[in-house]
């Protein structure tokens, strides 16, 4: 198919920046160490030894001197909210906290008012986006007409048209059939299916994971096989059409086995996990905190290590926030009546670093990896610091220590599921395709300046 | 606040709970559906809390008064061996008193139709059954009260094979056990009419206690350690 580019963002005035002495790490480039790099014209110039590249006219020169300057990350499954729930989030603050928490780009999910299904709606969002993304947006429109998993969207129309790929998140293709129809129809249209993997019939009314803390609270419970059943069963139905999925957020360790035993088999299957599955557990629902009810659950102890395992031995691919924020009244209420999910972007971070990085769970490497990673799972291309690349690169201090607020976001919301936490890494700027497309202003309540280490 | 309240009119908890709050109440007594309620209005008022039921979460008077009438009928509890009998899944009574009669020193086991325990109940210390073949080992028999609805889900085949499975009649019950409920009584689903009426039923006395128990609760939030003190005596050295 002749396809146009995914990806929208705002016009931006491309970059003229010398960044000396950063501390570069872009493991897939083989770069570990102190360099300078210089971007004209909003694409890397030159990679040279600290200290040798002096600013050409007009050049702004950032002295970066014990800060890291990874690729900018990309996150594959961010809620948006536009069109018709804009004040929880939209595609100007939305991609504003994208870039505050380091991304370069991010990928919208179609669980809008109305549903993201067809070319009008899409063509809209991308003339949105076109005036208010600060970093550029692809979207994947829905599956299913209305999400409502009987018809087919006309996928064919939607990729011409731009659509990076297609999902229903927010619900599962529930009927094997109809998922099948879309996996046959992927030959013809191609893009990725990124499934929001949950059984209805198993998850019921639950509110939280079910275990022993569900059984505590009186909380109905979503138990793990009503993700790792729907797992399993759309890998088969994935390796029987020869189609490509990509599962989404998963939270339970039989769903990593199953990732696993489909990924032995050969069958095209990518995932994905969140940084809130990998750092906290349903332990923390114990408050009924609603900023802690999101869709996956938080799980156990041992599910929680089954995703960290995953991304080390590479069954997990990417690490993506299912950003999705929530108005405050909205979340401001008993936790079985509050809406379902947690903001991230501006976290990940942080989050990660902070709980996985410093204590030796994960290397920096791998993580700046499995952040960068995820829009190449949906054909789009990979970050690189590389000479002739655009720029695509985050610029974080490792040291900076700070709190979590209660209010002081970039996005909308603020239903933050670290809120209250200190978090260890700070990002201070964000280059997206070529232009800056974010630098650190007051973001919490106290910046703490002492590089002190975190519970 | 639940029949009659303006939650049920869509107001939001909070305005509601901010409403009664501008009234300057030195206690407020909530019961709502949903499970951590009285935890989050305590977070918006002044006003002393007082949770008369949270969901299926908990009904912590209702587990004081169930200690009392037990302490009155046995003197202590501490190693008595308690019985929960019924839909533990959907009790917020069941979970209060595990909590209680353990706390009070008894060995709690929860029995009921395996899709009615709920999973993951054993990490609150209780033993788990799903026949009333050890029945005869309890000292104290609490039933539960089987909810009609439960049938619409499928939670169990029919009442009437859980009465035959699960019902406390006279034929199950011992002359030296005692039975609670925590009402009101389907005669006839999870109790036999014979034991209502039976000597070793506390049913009543559990009503009564329900006075006295809630009475004391609101003594304590609102003249006990809430009441402004005493000006200590002086000290003479
Ligand atoms: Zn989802
Ligand atoms: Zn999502």
């Amino acid at each position: 198919m002749n396809l146009i580019d995914p990806l929208v963002r705002a016009p931006a005035p491309a970059a003229e920046i010398l960044i000396r002495h950063a501390h570069v790490l872009d493991p897939r480039e083989g770069l570990d160490g102190p360099h300078d790099v210089l971007v004209r014209g909003g694409v890397i110039a030159r990679i040279a030894e600290p200290g040798t590249l002096e600013p050409p006219d007009g050049t702004e020169t950032v002295h970066a001197s014990g800060r890291r300057l990874f690729p900018a990350f990309v996150d594959p499954h961010v809620h948006l909210r536009t069109p018709g729930q804009e004040h929880k989030e939209d595609l100007e603050s939305g991609t504003r906290a994208a870039a505050a928490g380091g991304f370069c780009a991010v990928v919208a999910m179609p669980n809008t008012s109305p549903v993201t299904d067809s070319t009008p709606i899409l063509r809209s969002l991308r003339d949105a986006a076109a005036r208010d993304a600060r970093i550029p947006v692809g979207f994947m429109p829905a599956i299913t007409v209305g999400m409502n998993g009987t018809e087919l969207t006309e996928m064919a129309e939607l990729r011409a048209q731009g659509a990076l790929g297609f999902t229903d998140d927010g619900k599962p293709v529930v009927s094997a059939g109809m998922l099948r129809k879309a996996l046959q129809y992927q030959r013809l249209c191609g893009g990725v299916l990124a499934l929001h993997e949950e059984d209805p019939t198993l998850s019921s009314a639950g509110a939280m994971h079910e275990g022993a803390i569900s059984a505590l609270l009186g909380i109905a419970g979503i138990p793990s096989i009503s993700e790792s059943t729907l797992v399993a069963r759309d890998c088969a139905i994935a390796g029987y059409e020869g189609g490509r999925v990509h599962m989404q957020h998963l939270s339970a360790i039989e769903s990593v086995q199953a990732v696993a035993a489909a990924k032995a088999a050969g069958i095209q299957v990518t995932c994905e996990a969140s940084p809130h599955h990998l750092t906290l557990t349903h332990e923390a629902v114990r408050t009924m905190d609603t900023r802690m009810k999101m869709n996956p659950p938080l799980r156990t102890e041992e599910d929680r290590q089954a995703l960290i395992a995953g991304l080390k031995d590479g069954t997990i691919d990417c690490i993506a926030t299912d950003h999705a924020p929530h108005a405050r009244d909205e979340k401001e209420v008993p936790f079985e009546q509050a809406p379902m999910g947690t903001t991230g972007l501006e976290t990940a971070f942080a989050s990660v670093f902070t709980d996985l990085v410093l204590p030796g769970v994960l290397s920096l490497e791998l993580v700046v990896e499995k952040l960068t990673v995820g829009g190449s799972l949906l054909d789009l291309p990979l970050p690189r610091i590389a000479v002739g690349e655009p720029a695509n690169l985050t610029l974080v201090d490792t040291d900076q220590v700070w709190q979590v607020g209660e209010h002081g976001y970039e996005s909308r919301s603020a239903n933050c599921s670290f809120a209250g936490r200190r978090l260890r890494g700070r990002v201070l700027m964000t280059l997206a395709a070529g232009s800056v497309a974010y630098r650190e202003r007051a973001f919490s309540v106290t910046a703490v300046p002492t590089p002190e280490r975190t519970a | 606040m639940s029949s009659g309240s303006s939650v049920e009119k869509g107001e939001s908890l909070k305005d509601t709970v901010l409403t009664l709050s501008a009234h300057r109440p030195d206690a407020i007594v909530i019961r709502t559906p949903w499970a951590g309620s009285a935890e989050l209005v305590a977070g918006w008022t002044d006003a002393a809390i007082v949770n008369a039921g949270d969901g299926k979460h908990e009904h912590p008077t209702q587990a004081l008064l169930d200690v009392y009438t037990l302490r009155q009928r046995l003197g202590d509890i501490n190693g008595a061996k308690i019985w929960i009998v019924g839909d533990v899944l959907h009790s917020r009574v069941a979970r209060s008193n595990i909590l209680a009669f353990q706390k009070m020193g008894a060995l709690v086991t929860v029995c009921g139709p395996p899709t009615l325990i709920p999973r993951g109940i054993e990490a609150m210390g209780c033993d788990i059954r799903y026949s009333l073949t050890d029945l005869p080992d309890a000292d104290v028999i609490y039933a539960l009260r089987m909810q009609h609805e439960r049938m619409d889900q499928a939670w169990i085949p029919s009442l009437r094979e859980y009465a035959s499975v699960y019902q406390i009649n006279g034929r199950r019950l011992l002359p030296r056990q005692v039975l609670m409920h925590p009402g009101p009584v389907n005669r006839g689903v999870e109790l036999s009419g014979e034991v209502v009426d039976s000597p070793q039923a506390a049913i009543l006395a559990q009503v009564q206690a329900g006075v006295v128990v809630r009475m004391a609760v609101l003594y304590e939030v609102l003249a006990g350690a809430r009441a402004p003190q005493p000006a200590p005596e002086p000290q003479l050295a």
